[in-house]
């Protein structure tokens, strides 16, 4: 009746699907208690954004995938660009209202892509399945957002925003309408499953413990936190280190059955161990960049912790200096990072040149 | 794969950002009173729904103190920021920001003003906005308060 199979190994998907979801709450809660609100952004700067560009490396790095979508690729660009340029002249509110539902389907469809991707390693389920798991996600996703409280706020604001007559029953009602929606298909679901069992499908039981993970994680926090900055925490590192994994996991797969082909990714992966630590800090070099390009501070990375001002922001009026501005602070950080490969040079050279040793000798010679 | 199929996805957001687009409220070229007083008729309408389900959500008691401070009621303000802040939502600046400009209106000792005006800087690092213990911080924001209910 079961049989397993795992996105990546038992241990890896032990780590990045299954306990992932409880660092990440663990995470977000103790950044809520220790941590500003600055964490919030820098989270983004270190998960959300660099995911983001990891699919732009794989779409334009990997051959296939250039020739599979390739008409999609530059049409879907000129039309999101234009979407977006039009949006903020003309329909600033509906652009964000509309770049917000996005982002929440595209959680849920992450989360539902990776049940498919179980079902496809366990060759489990019947044809029908993923037509059902589909419909798992969205009512279990959308249920959260219609019903915990840490969302209600957002669309009952937009409603009334859009004039949309909202009364207190009307929203009493949606949210028991659709806690009935829910389990209602939870039944529907149940019998879906035992269809399979007769059927002598096999069923992955680590889908399921997926699914519980991912999705207690998300209504705890959805429920018993007001906070934005705990559940977005959350939200980031499970949805972004997960994207990660599989982004970079695909790539290296792709690379390696066609060898000779995508020399930049197929240089990255062919690091090894240090490959998807390569495959990140290029993805997070794009996050300086996009926030370099914004004229945001670059501390935000910092999660409120680090600050080029903390100890040059007060003027020392005993020794006769001022405060630093900013610009400055930052200028002075620069120029460490500037200065830092010329004192290694000097400290390296100091050891790599020694003509006694047989070793440089063999280098020196023809 | 035909066009509308290989497209479909791309249709279907366009489609809804033109849907949602029609119903987007006009925005005034010139933000006057009486688009002050709908704003916040709309604000009110939010938080008497969000009060009924949530009555001590940090949105609820951030609104009534943001109303209780624009009366000039900066005790009651007082309690309802506290109660917002007490939540743990760091994601509203106003909260710390009003806080700490509240604590300077009523005059409370230096210490408390210094604490909040902390917590917002650290919170906030870079926000453009005055510091709330600069007097001139709180005089903006009770000359903005009069121009929006001004008759």
């Amino acid at each position: 009746m079961f049989r397993t199979g795992y996105i990546t190994t038992f241990r890896g998907d032990l780590v990045w699907f299954l306990g992932l979801p409880f660092i990440a709450m663990a995470a977000a809660l103790a950044s809520q208690y220790w941590l500003s609100a600055v964490a919030l952004a820098s989270c983004a700067l270190w998960i959300n954004v660099p995911h983001t560009f990891s699919t732009i490396l794989r779409v334009y790095g990997l051959e296939e995938d250039r020739q599979r979508f390739g008409d999609r690729l530059i049409v879907g660009l000129i039309a999101i660009c234009g979407l977006i340029y039009f949006g903020i002249v003309w329909f600033p509110i509906s652009l964000v209202l509309l770049i917000t539902l996005w982002n929440h389907q595209h959680f849920m469809m992450q989360l539902h892509g990776f049940t498919r991707i179980y079902d496809f390693k366990a060759r489990a389920g019947l044809p029908t399945t993923g037509g059902f798991d589909l419909g798992l996600n969205i009512v279990l996703y959308f249920n959260m957002f219609l019903t915990a409280p840490l969302f209600t706020k957002y669309w009952v604001r937009e409603l009334v925003r859009f004039g949309v007559p909202l009364t207190i029953s009307a929203v009493d009602t949606i949210q028991i309408l659709s806690l009935i929606a829910t389990s209602v298909y939870g039944l529907v679901y149940l019998r879906h499953v035992f269809a399979c069992v007769r059927a002598g499908v096999h069923l992955n039981p680590v889908k399921y413990l997926f699914l519980a993970t991912n999705y207690s994680v998300l209504y705890y926090l959805a429920f018993r936190t007001d906070s934005l900055l705990v559940h977005g925490i959350a939200n980031m590192i499970m949805h972004g280190l997960q994207y990660f994994v599989i982004i970079y996991l695909f790539t290296e797969h792709k690379v390696q059955q066609s060898p000779g082909k995508n020399r930049f990714l197929s240089t990255i992966t062919g690091l090894g161990a240090a490959g998807p630590i390569a495959f990140f800090t290029l993805c997070v070099l794009y996050a300086v960049i996009y926030q370099l390009v914004l004229n945001r501070p670059l501390e935000e990375f910092g999660f409120g912790v680090l600050s080029f001002m903390n100890q040059y922001g007060e003027a020392l009026p005993p020794m006769g200096l001022a405060a630093l501005s900013e610009k400055e602070g930052l200028d002075l950080y620069l120029s460490v990072i500037i200065a830092a490969p010329g004192l290694l040079h000097l400290y390296y050279d100091s050891f790599i040149w020694k003509v006694r040793e047989s070793k440089s000798q063999a280098g020196l010679s023809s | 794969m035909s066009v509308l199929r290989r497209y479909r996805f791309l249709l279907v957001v366009v489609g809804i950002a033109g849907l949602i687009a029609i119903w987007e409220p006009p925005r005034p070229a010139d933000f006057g009173q009486e688009d002050y007083r709908q704003d916040l008729e709309q604000k009110r309408k939010v938080i008497k729904i969000l009060s009924s389900r949530y009555p001590k959500g940090q949105e609820v008691q951030a609104f009534l103190g943001m109303d209780a401070a624009k009366q000039q009621d900066f005790v009651q303000a007082r309690k309802y920021f506290e109660e917002a802040l007490a939540s743990g939502v760091k994601t509203d600046e106003n909260n710390f920001y009003l806080y700490a400009l509240t604590l300077v209106a009523m005059d409370a000792p230096q210490e408390e003003i210094d604490q909040a005006v902390t917590n917002w800087k650290y919170n906030y690092p870079f926000s453009n906005r005055r510091d709330p213990s600069d007097k001139q911080a709180l005089k903006e924001y009770l000359r903005s308060q009069a121009a929006q209910t001004e008759q």
